[in-house]
């Protein structure tokens, strides 16, 4: 008999993250940014300035760093996959960060405007790409993310 | 939570993918639900209705869906010149609005020349020649002739345009004594349609005849009664936003619903039978 959740300090805080996250957009975000927030629930609290520029960038921190927790608390318990776990979400978030940059932009619209009908696979990047702007404190806040993440991850180790 | 070590693998693996998917969940979600877009502009291409959204972008619908054609921001205004897509650019930082066209299956825009100093307020098609209104104060008409490869002043005067089969349908700025005319594009006689009738917008069918939309928010449609030499009803609708003609066929109106991100609904009616149509609206 063995535990399913290796690590449950490491869940908990990759609970707590993803959560503060989603708080956020709740809070912070207009509705129509965010497909899984209605509008009934959404508070967009625009008018405090602090937490509009925290709500612009805490997002990709959070993001990165719970996922980060919550997949090594998981489903590992040794030390060295805890870099792979924290690249590897810190490479996906990249990936779709430099997806809205100006150029991807560009070759989208060439693509999505040469083609008679989209294929759903690049109908849904376009659906993507065309919200999305690209910001580099996103840059900075997913690498401070994974960074803490892996520093968390190690010092909550409990063996492995 | 403790479970037997042969389900371990799988339940870990079932936890890992959930993870993931909820992690990427989280990046795509978080970026935007599609937007409804409204049309602003509407016109028909060899295929069915073009429209442009009220972010400036051009689709075609091709029968079951919209297809982009070109991307926000592109033009202003727009129209089907033969194969030719034509439109008015967005305004350039003297404010004013360019004609260029592309065949609607190619990439490759090409630029007409300016008109003078004024800026362009409608474009429409004589074939393959755009047909053009500058804004106020002067709303003359100008046609593009290929032959020459110039601008000519067709007209003086008009504050919405049509143009089918060589016919110019307009609508003139004084509304005294009604406002809507019709000329062969290349000159001739005028042609007064009714007596103190003031219309909104105009489209002309493929037999000669206008049809127009006041101002009116209910049922403000009217088509020319041949037998009476008269204006009539022509069919039930909303407020009349824009309005184009198929040739012998359909008409195409901009109708409420607005939508909320800006522009209107999309309706089609057979000019000679049946009931609207309404069309689905690009959503992206």
């Amino acid at each position: 008999m063995t535990k399913v959740i290796q690590n449950t300090t490491q869940v908990l805080l990759g609970f707590i993250a993803i959560s503060l996250g989603m708080f956020i957009y709740i809070a912070f975000r207009p509705s129509w940014q965010t497909v899984w927030i209605p509008e009934v629930i959404s508070l967009d609290l625009k008018k405090f300035w602090l937490c509009t520029k925290l709500g612009n960038n805490l997002p990709s921190f959070l993001h990165v760093f719970g996922f980060s927790l919550l997949t090594a608390g998981i489903i590992v318990r040794k030390k060295w996959t805890y870099m792979i776990i924290c690249g590897s979400w810190l490479f996906l978030n990249l990936l779709f960060e430099f997806l809205q940059t100006d150029a991807a932009h560009t070759r989208l619209r060439y693509m999505s405007s040469n083609h008679d009908s989209l294929n759903p696979v690049l109908h849904w990047l376009k659906n993507y790409l065309l919200h999305g702007v690209f910001d580099p404190k996103d840059i900075f806040a997913l690498m401070i993310g994974a960074i803490l993440a892996y520093v968390v991850l190690m010092k909550t180790n409990k063996g492995g | 939570m403790s479970v037997k070590k042969s389900l371990l693998t799988g339940i870990r693996i079932v936890l890992l993918g959930l993870i993931i998917v909820a992690g990427l969940f989280g990046i795509i979600g978080t970026n935007g639900g599609p937007t409804t877009h409204g049309a602003m502009k509407v016109t028909v291409g060899p295929n069915g209705p073009w429209i442009l959204t009220n972010d400036g972008a051009i689709y075609e619908y091709n029968g079951s869906v919209w297809d982009r054609k070109e991307a926000p921001g592109t033009a202003d205004d727009l129209a089907i010149c033969g194969t030719f897509l034509t439109i008015l650019t967005r305004p350039d930082s003297q404010g004013k609005r360019t004609v260029k066209s592309r065949n609607v299956f190619g990439n490759i825009w090409t630029t007409y020349p300016s008109i003078g100093a004024v800026d362009v307020k409608q474009v429409a098609c004589d074939g393959y020649e755009p047909v053009v209104i500058t804004t106020a104060p002067d709303m003359y008409v100008y046609k593009y002739y290929n032959e020459t490869q110039s601008w000519k002043s067709v007209h003086d005067g008009a504050t919405e345009i049509s143009v089918m089969n060589g016919r110019l349908f307009y609508l003139y700025p004084t509304t005294a004594r009604g406002n809507v005319w019709s000329r062969d594009v290349d000159g001739g006689l005028y042609t007064r349609w009714g007596d103190n009738f003031v219309a909104q917008k105009i489209a002309g069918d493929a037999n000669g005849y206008p049809w127009v939309a006041t101002n009116a928010t209910s049922n403000p449609l009217y088509k020319w009664d041949t037998q009476n030499n008269k204006w009539t009803f022509g069919f039930s609708s909303g407020p009349v936003y824009e309005m184009d003609i198929e040739s012998y066929v359909r008409m195409y109106i901009l109708s409420d619903p607005q939508i909320s991100g800006g522009g209107y609904t999309l309706y089609s009616h057979e000019l000679y039978s049946g009931g609207w149509t309404t069309y689905s609206l690009p959503s992206y």
